[in-house]
């Protein structure tokens, strides 16, 4: 049993123009027992969301490790994740307002993710394909955040990577809501395909390019994807 | 040669703009129709021809004389060829548009979610002619179109004023009253302001208030009759 994991995030062409930081985080961290990822996307008209994501992202792989994702659950780690993330900022969030999803893969292929906000989280296991994320009815860019989140706004996965190819992929809405929807598990082989014949580096560099050269017309935001795939 | 091309949506985001536009009998007097008709002209050609944008700027405008219709369905800006001038007849039927509007706005097939939050903008100059309170509340609830952002005007002394100021929801641009055909294209151009300026901006779903362009600047003397209405 063997795991990959890869991710990427760039700035977008809104961003780059304004001379913007990126407002998202990414996190592709290897852990004693397996893996970690997560993808933060702060507020556009928030000040200093960039930070605020970051510290999420960060604070990730913290809580994990901290609690142990082998005796706690999604749920528990992703309300850990909250409570930290507000204490790390005096309980004041509002300039750092952030999205958050996460996933962590044990050396057994035990999968646990949440999500609160908007994006996309994506899993397959035993070879069935599964989009985690609830469909939302409302608008592009209007999103809940990990400080107002009830628990009800949260989504959570725990499930086993059993198969070759199974896998979890995470993405901010830069990225999501311009997938085709019915393409969306092609989508995901294309990315498990690509760090299968290749490693880390080079897939993170692949995904960089991909994200650079995005196609849809008049494209704006910041755009951040991670995986972690079983291979072998 | 990209890989990922293939799965991604090649549209850009729309950004809608809904007009509900009052075409009762009373818009045909102290030229305020024809007024109308210019300013909805010059906004869609602004919109057709802006460029930076962040989205596709998309525009509707909904009808109510006589019957509530929907005179231009939901098209991209720069994909109308001409605006047909919009004639004045009949009662006020503004509960009818709401109705029309929110179901427009539910449609998640002519709305994808993807979109970033629409504008709808009620002009009228009268009264309604017919029940607005079920569709108004339909518009101002619905789990979409509650989220939009509605921008009015009142035109003339015999506006429904409290009912437009019920439906604007820009807190720094409550409801404008238009007095002679002049402020028309002021409400109108700032109403282009505003979604221009969302549009070219990092974010566009955030609504831009309303700013009205000082007299002077909206438009050479000899445009627009002075005639108050």
């Amino acid at each position: 049993m063997r795991f990959a994991a890869t991710g990427s995030s760039v700035v977008g062409p809104a961003h780059q123009q304004d001379n913007r930081p990126n407002q998202d985080a990414v996190l592709v961290q290897g852990m004693r027992k397996g893996w970690c990822v997560a993808v933060c996307d702060g507020l556009g008209s928030r000040q200093l969301s960039h930070k605020g994501s970051q510290l999420a992202a960060n604070l990730i792989r913290s809580t994990i490790r901290c609690l142990g994702a082998d005796d706690f659950s999604a749920k528990a780690i992703s309300l850990r994740l909250q409570k930290d993330w507000l204490d790390a900022l005096n309980q004041c969030p509002s300039p750092y307002e952030t999205t958050s999803l996460w996933a962590s893969v044990d050396d057994y292929g035990q999968v646990k993710g949440g999500q609160v906000g908007d994006g996309l989280l994506l899993v397959r296991s035993a070879g069935r394909f599964v989009v985690v994320t609830p469909e939302h009815s409302g608008f592009g860019n209007q999103t809940q955040t990990l400080s107002q989140a009830k628990l009800s706004d949260w989504s959570f996965v725990e499930t086993t990577l059993s198969q070759v190819g199974d896998g979890v992929l995470l993405m901010t809405d830069g990225i999501s809501d311009d997938l085709i929807p019915e393409q969306l598990e092609p989508f995901f082989d294309a990315v498990y395909r690509q760090l299968k014949r290749t490693n880390k580096r080079r897939c993170k560099a692949w995904l960089n390019q991909e994200l650079a050269e995005w196609s849809t017309p008049l494209h704006g935001d910041d755009k951040s994807i991670a995986g972690i795939f079983r291979t072998e | 040669m990209s890989k990922l091309k293939q799965f991604q949506i090649q549209s850009a985001r729309p950004l809608p703009i809904i007009v509900l536009a009052d075409t009762s009998a009373s818009m045909s007097t102290d030229g305020k129709i024809e007024a109308l008709n210019k300013a909805l002209k010059e906004m869609i050609n602004t919109f057709a021809s802006e460029s930076r944008l962040r989205a596709e700027l998309q525009v509707s405008v909904i009808t109510f004389g006589g019957v509530a219709s929907v005179h231009l369905p939901l098209i991209a800006a720069h994909q109308i060829e001409s605006f047909e001038p919009l004639p004045a007849t009949g009662g006020t039927p503004m509960g009818s548009a709401f109705q029309l509007a929110a179901g427009m706005i539910e449609d998640q097939e002519l709305i994808p979610s993807r979109a970033y939050k629409p504008v709808v903008v009620l002009v009228s100059d009268g009264h309604p002619t017919d029940d607005t309170k079920p569709s108004f509340e339909a518009l101002m609830n619905g789990e979409r179109s509650s989220k939009a952002t509605r921008f009015a005007m009142g035109i003339g002394s015999d506006a429904e004023l409290s009912l437009l100021g019920d439906f604007a929801n820009d807190l720094e641009a409550p409801v404008f009253k238009a007095e002679n055909a002049r402020d028309i294209h002021r409400f109108f151009k700032a109403v282009t302001m505003s979604v221009t300026t969302r549009s070219r901006s990092t974010t566009p779903n955030q609504s831009t208030p309303l700013e009205l362009p000082s007299v002077s600047d909206s438009e050479s003397n000899d445009e627009f009759e002075e005639l108050d209405f």
